[in-house]
């Protein structure tokens, strides 16, 4: 538990120097054009038929958005087999369409408190959307987004070392 | 767990110093501030923040006060950050399928 090497993971993890700001960051392309996964992610109909891991559902009256820096998006995932239901949102902290979009992630009431999403959109050709998933952590204000970074992608500097070198 | 109070602890550049320092051997509050440019009481202060976290457990001994670091509770973080992930990677594989269906 206590070996401090860092095993390589593309899109996953950055060895871990205590200077270091790696997040935890997800790359993915998608078949669809830009503004779709856009809609995708914004548009409250769209949102309730994938956002959820396996073994759970979001059902779609559960899903709110108000679409706005400082607005705030809410849903209910339920599990499948138990119906243990988890009441989640956050707040939007940067609104740019379709190119970028900020916003807390956690329960429901703690939108201030809860880990900080950074999704960027990219255009690789008309039918094909690279998106990059960050996350940084736990904001410790309720301000200023350069802050959040400053103070919470570091965080996981420690998390990943702890991580990769318990399974590496 | 209160996951913020833990990510707030180690979100501090000079804390994680400090456990980088504690994952090797425990420390009395004097040798972690040794390498530090920073007052006794910025050190007393960082201490207490870990604590609270649950990420150091402090002990008495003669007149020093040993510090621990909680491995488990660093693993515990990492747990939920390691699962945060997978959660997204299921979602993803969603959002796959929802825009080829739609086309």
């Amino acid at each position: 538990m206590n070996k401090n090497h860092s095993t390589a993971d593309a899109g996953t993890v950055s060895p871990i120097p205590a200077t270091g700001e790696p997040g935890f960051t997800i790359v993915r392309d998608f078949a669809a054009p830009r503004e779709r996964v856009w809609d995708a992610w914004t548009n409250p109909d769209v949102m309730a038929c994938w956002y959820h891991p396996e073994g759970l559902h979001t059902p779609r009256d559960s899903v709110s958005v108000d679409l706005r820096e400082g607005g705030i998006y809410a849903y209910t995932m339920i599990v499948d087999d138990t119906g243990v239901e988890f009441a989640t949102g956050g707040r939007y902290r940067h609104v740019e369409s379709p190119r970028r979009l900020d916003f807390t992630w956690g329960n429901q009431g703690e939108e201030d408190s809860s880990p900080l999403v950074s999704i960027e959109f990219d255009e690789i050709d008309a039918t094909t959307t690279r998106m990059t998933f960050t996350l940084t952590g736990l904001p410790n204000d309720s301000g200023a987004v350069a802050s959040v970074y400053d103070g919470w992608n570091s965080a996981f500097n420690v998390l990943e070392a702890e991580v990769f070198g318990a399974v590496g | 767990m209160n996951l913020s109070s833990l990510f707030g602890a180690l979100s501090d550049p000079t804390r994680r110093a400090m456990i980088d320092r504690l994952r090797a051997e425990d420390l009395s509050a004097g040798e972690l501030a040794e390498p530090l440019t920073i007052s006794r009481s910025a050190v007393s202060q960082h201490l207490k923040v870990l604590e609270e976290a649950g990420l150091i457990t402090r002990t008495k001994s003669a007149q020093t006060r040993i510090v621990h670091l909680n491995t488990e509770r660093l693993a515990t973080a990492t747990a939920w950050l390691q699962s945060a992930r997978d959660d997204w990677e299921q979602r993803f594989d969603n959002l796959d399928q929802v825009l080829a269906e739609k086309k």
